[in-house]
């Protein structure tokens, strides 16, 4: 083989690669060359403000918008039963925000599921963009289900943490007047206590109610979930902060009294 | 039964004893718990339940045990604290990767 043969094929090759990748950003373009938000988002999905993007979906690249809405339902299955699994392994849940979330998770993978079902029989655009544009807005299974469930889970996990802490805090102070009563010095532990005290007691009052807070958001609720989300992962991250300190406290207490 | 034989099972018994105590303490629930009925714990680890014993009250019958089982108590509970601690950040940091990640319904 000669290498101007060797440059023609390989410039085939590099041809037909950029062709195949073309394709389905043909189909994900909207009209008039603005970008959508999310690459990911399918051919025929709506955009951040809820108005369907209108992008171009023509009978010759129709095959390959079809595909990749398939793949994004294929990808929120599988997200939901991610989200499942999570939610069985989660001992910490309310048997209430456990109820909550199982709904919303079986009726979303019911919907998502019958959408899977429905989308490989579509035969026009304006069929296509009505299962894309229902998988998207009908379930926001990225932007709310799955940050809703995984705050949940986070936020009863810290109030399990918080109600062991505080539950712990007699029994600590009995051990450090123990040790002050056989004569050790317990200053510090006295002074990591107090600390160990507030601290819980700040993660609480972070945590408390975002639970609540986060399920209640639904796929209606977006885009102005969004903002409530991100307020209640900060609640969370602020208590997991104070937590952290508590258990530095402990840590403390653990070497002053040992 | 010989004298020596009574001798060697009482030192049995009472090391037995002293195991069982020291299995207790192994339990953060044992060590610092104040009786009022603790809630579910985070993990899968600490969800037997154990009826809760004031911290001195295990020493007081394993005269000069006292000084020794603060600590393992104490660590027991840093230990189960540690480990809770570990599984919340695990799930910020799923929720956090969902909230950098909720493009695709956007």
């Amino acid at each position: 083989m000669t290498i101007r043969t060797m440059s023609t094929r390989l410039g085939a090759a590099i041809a037909a690669s950029t062709l195949v990748l073309a394709v389905p950003a043909v189909a994900l373009a909207a009209p008039g060359g603005t970008t959508t938000l999310a690459t990911t988002t399918p051919t025929v999905a709506a955009t951040a403000t809820g108005t369907a993007s209108n992008p171009r979906c023509t009978p010759a690249v129709f095959a390959a918008a079809q595909q990749d809405v398939e793949a994004a339902l294929a990808s929120r299955s599988a997200t939901l039963t991610s989200l499942a699994a999570d939610v069985r392994a989660a001992g910490a849940l309310t048997a209430a925000d456990r109820a909550t979330i199982t709904a919303t998770l079986q009726s979303t993978t019911a919907g998502i599921q019958q959408l899977t079902a429905q989308v490989p029989t579509a035969t026009t655009c304006p069929e296509l963009r009505v299962d894309a544009t229902s998988m998207v807005q009908t379930y926001r299974v990225f932007a709310v289900v799955a940050p809703q469930t995984h705050l949940a889970i986070v936020a009863d996990k810290e109030a399990a943490v918080e109600a062991l802490a505080t539950g712990d805090e007699p029994g600590i102070q009995r051990l450090i007047t123990t040790a002050q009563q056989s004569g050790k010095d317990v200053a510090a532990a006295q002074a990591a206590f107090a600390d160990f005290r507030s601290q819980v007691a700040a993660a609480q009052a972070a945590s408390n109610g975002v639970d609540a807070t986060v399920l209640s958001q639904t796929a209606s609720s977006y885009p102005g979930s969004s903002p409530v989300l991100v307020d209640a992962r900060n609640s969370l991250q602020t208590a997991d902060t104070d937590l952290h300190a508590a258990k530095g406290d402990l840590s403390t207490i653990v070497s002053a009294l040992g | 039964m010989p004298i020596r034989s009574r001798k060697s099972v009482v030192a049995v018994v009472l090391f037995g004893s002293g195991l069982a105590l020291a299995a207790c303490g192994g339990s953060a629930a044992h060590v610092v718990g104040s009786g009022a009925t603790r809630p579910t714990p985070v993990t899968a680890s600490t969800t037997t339940t154990v009826p809760a014993t004031p911290a001195t009250s295990a020493p007081a019958s394993v005269p000069g045990a006292t000084t020794t089982t603060v600590a393992p108590v104490g660590t027991a509970a840093l230990n189960q604290l540690n480990t809770d601690l570990g599984s919340v950040d695990d799930s910020l940091g799923q929720a956090n990767n969902d909230l950098n990640n909720a493009k695709g319904d956007q």
